[in-house]
Order: structure tokens, then C-alpha cells, then sequence
């Protein structure tokens, strides 16, 4: 099949080469392409279903209620679990509270876990709580106690923060406004400590 | 009758740190009272007193113009101890004015007044009042 021109043999030639080229080309189609997954096409979620049905929780509760004296009380929770012990109560995560006294005051406080128990022992956070007032106070405790009847907060612990003045140290804080929720007086007793830099 | 504070040259900028019994303040006013051996330190200044009220400037919570001392008051400086019933303590210009009988004593020396200004910054008082001074022969 020795051709005299070259042009059957370049024909020739191309008869082998371009069917191989078109051979490769096609397999690196199929070799590249990504593969679909038919199993993976639906994704669920990974929530256990039975511990979410044998401990009924509440997600974001709130409690708002006003006190004796006027000023309104309210808190949110991210979760809150019933208290086996009394049937009223209920331990909560991630608490938001805040106080809104008649006289335009108000305390906002943040903890981590706390107790919600309105009839009996009122609202307890505990657990880095942090509160912060209009007045300019920002306070750190372990533990403060809500008074859900009147307005009162206490800190039974140690507390630290600052004040409008300095910066503030005691064994134990009280926020008490007088019989008509009027004046309120933030009480720091058991060896408070202020210390104030002057201006430079 | 004026006198050299050598030992209460205080620094009027050092903080000043207030330890109580109890501090309450009225948060509508912003009054604030130290009340239980209240006891007002700057630098090497020592002053004690029995309730200690907080004086703000004008308006201004956050800068304490003045310490209003009551009930028995003892300023303490490294040679210096002055007893009097009151004292303002202002913190603004460092000074500090002490009423009510006030005893002096200097190493041996003891004075005793109606009156008495102590200027922190400068180191110098000013005795006024009926002024007694029992002054010991040194041996020098």
C-alpha cells in the first residue's frame, strides 16, 4: 500500500491518528468527571430523637411579671428543663434578666445556669453572672438572687466591678428600692473596698 | 501658726482607695456613704473615720471632688498622726481640712487647735483656733 503522492499518505496516516485521538479524548471525559453520589442526595439531621422525648424541655421560655412595687421583671432563657424536686420550678441554661424599676432605673443581668421558681424562692442566677445598671454600675458575682415580688436583688458572694467612680470590691451587694419601688439603694457590705484614680 | 508636714507630702495623683464596713449609694442621686472604720489611703496618707461621704463634682459622677469625713477622724502620715472630729479631704486640690479639736502630734511635739489645713501637695499645715503647742526640749 505504498502510495506514490503524498497526499493518500497523509490521508492514509490520518486514517490511524485521528480515530486514536478521538479514543483518548473520550476517555478523559469519563475519567475527570466528578461522581455523583446517588446515597448522599438527601441530608438529615442528627438529633436524637429520644432524649428530646424523654426530657421535655421548654426552648426559650420567658417569665415577665410585675413586682409589688411597679417595676416589671422579665428573663428569657435559652432552655429550661423542669426541676424534678418541686413540681413548680425549673432550672434554666443561658438566662437574660432585667429589671425596669418605676423610677426609670434598670439592671441588666446575664448568667450561664440559674433556677426559675417564681412561687417559692424567686429567680436565682448563679454561675458568672454579670449585671449592669443605667446608672452605670457593671458587676460580676457567682450567684444573685431576684426578688419576683419585690425589687430586690441580692448577691449573697463576693462581687467585683465597677462604678461610676472606681473600680469596687465586697463580700456582698444588695440592690433594695424603699416601700414605693421609688428610690433605690445599692447596698455593698461585709469589707467593701473602692479604689479611685484622679484625673492625671 | 504655721507648720512643715515633712512626712504627709502625698501625691494628690496617686488612686485613692477607700476600704469599709458597708458603702451604700442612692442610685436616683448618685449620694454614695462609706459607713465602718472607713479607712481613705493615698500614697503613704493614711485617714480613718467612723462614716466617710462622697461628694462628686459638679454633675459628674465619675470624678470625686471631695471625701466628707465624720465621726471621729485620724490622718496618719509616715512621722505625722492629727486626730480631729471631721475632715474634708478634698481630692481634687489635695488638701485636707480637719475641725473639731483637732490634736497634732509630730514626733514629740504635740499641738492642739480648732482648726487645721494640711496642703498634701506642698507638705505644709496651718493650725488655727486657740492654738497649744507643748514642745519636748529635744536633746539636739
Amino acid at each position: 500500500m505504498a502510495y506514490d503522492n503524498s497526499h493518500s499518505r497523509f490521508v492514509g496516516w490520518a486514517k490511524i491518528v485521528l480515530p486514536l485521538i478521538a479514543l483518548v479524548l473520550l476517555s478523559t471525559l469519563f475519567l475527570l468527571s466528578n461522581r455523583v453520589d446517588p446515597m448522599a442526595a438527601i441530608p438529615y439531621a442528627e438529633v436524637d430523637v429520644m432524649e428530646l422525648v424523654r426530657e421535655p424541655a421548654l426552648i426559650e421560655p420567658q417569665y415577665a411579671g410585675m413586682t409589688e412595687d411597679g417595676s416589671v421583671l422579665s428573663l428569657t432563657a435559652r432552655r429550661a428543663v423542669p426541676d424534678p424536686e418541686n413540681e413548680r420550678g425549673a432550672s434554666a441554661e443561658g438566662l437574660v434578666a432585667k429589671l425596669t424599676a418605676k423610677s426609670g432605673f434598670v439592671a441588666d443581668m446575664t448568667a450561664t445556669s440559674g433556677v426559675l421558681d417564681p412561687a417559692g424562692q424567686g429567680l436565682v442566677l448563679s454561675e458568672k453572672v454579670t449585671l449592669q445598671t443605667s446608672t452605670g454600675y457593671r458587676i460580676a458575682s457567682e450567684r444573685i438572687d431576684v426578688n419576683p415580688d419585690m425589687t430586690e436583688l441580692v448577691s449573697p458572694g463576693a462581687v467585683s466591678g465597677e462604678g461610676p467612680f472606681g473600680t469596687l470590691e465586697a463580700g456582698r451587694m444588695e440592690l433594695k428600692a424603699d416601700d414605693n419601688g421609688q428610690v433605690l439603694d445599692l447596698l455593698f457590705n461585709e469589707r467593701v473596698k473602692l479604689v479611685y484614680l484622679p484625673p492625671q | 501658726q504655721q507648720i512643715a508636714f515633712g512626712g504627709i507630702k502625698g501625691d494628690t495623683k496617686a488612686p485613692v482607695e477607700v476600704t469599709a464596713d458597708s458603702l451604700a449609694v442612692n442610685q436616683e442621686t448618685g449620694h454614695a456613704v462609706f459607713t465602718g472604720n472607713v479607712v481613705i489611703g493615698q500614697g503613704d496618707m493614711r485617714l480613718t473615720a467612723a462614716q466617710v461621704e462622697v461628694v462628686y463634682g459638679q454633675g459628674d459622677q465619675s470624678r470625686i471632688d471631695r471625701l466628707h469625713a465624720t465621726g471621729g477622724v485620724t490622718l496618719v502620715s509616715a512621722r505625722e498622726a492629727a486626730e480631729a472630729s471631721e475632715a474634708m479631704y478634698d481630692v481634687a486640690k489635695g488638701t485636707v481640712v480637719m475641725t473639731g479639736d483637732v490634736l497634732l502630734t509630730q514626733g514629740e511635739n504635740v499641738m492642739s487647735g480648732q482648726r487645721l489645713d494640711v496642703d498634701l501637695a506642698t507638705g505644709t499645715g496651718q493650725m488655727q483656733g486657740r492654738v497649744r503647742t507643748i514642745l519636748q526640749p529635744g536633746g539636739n
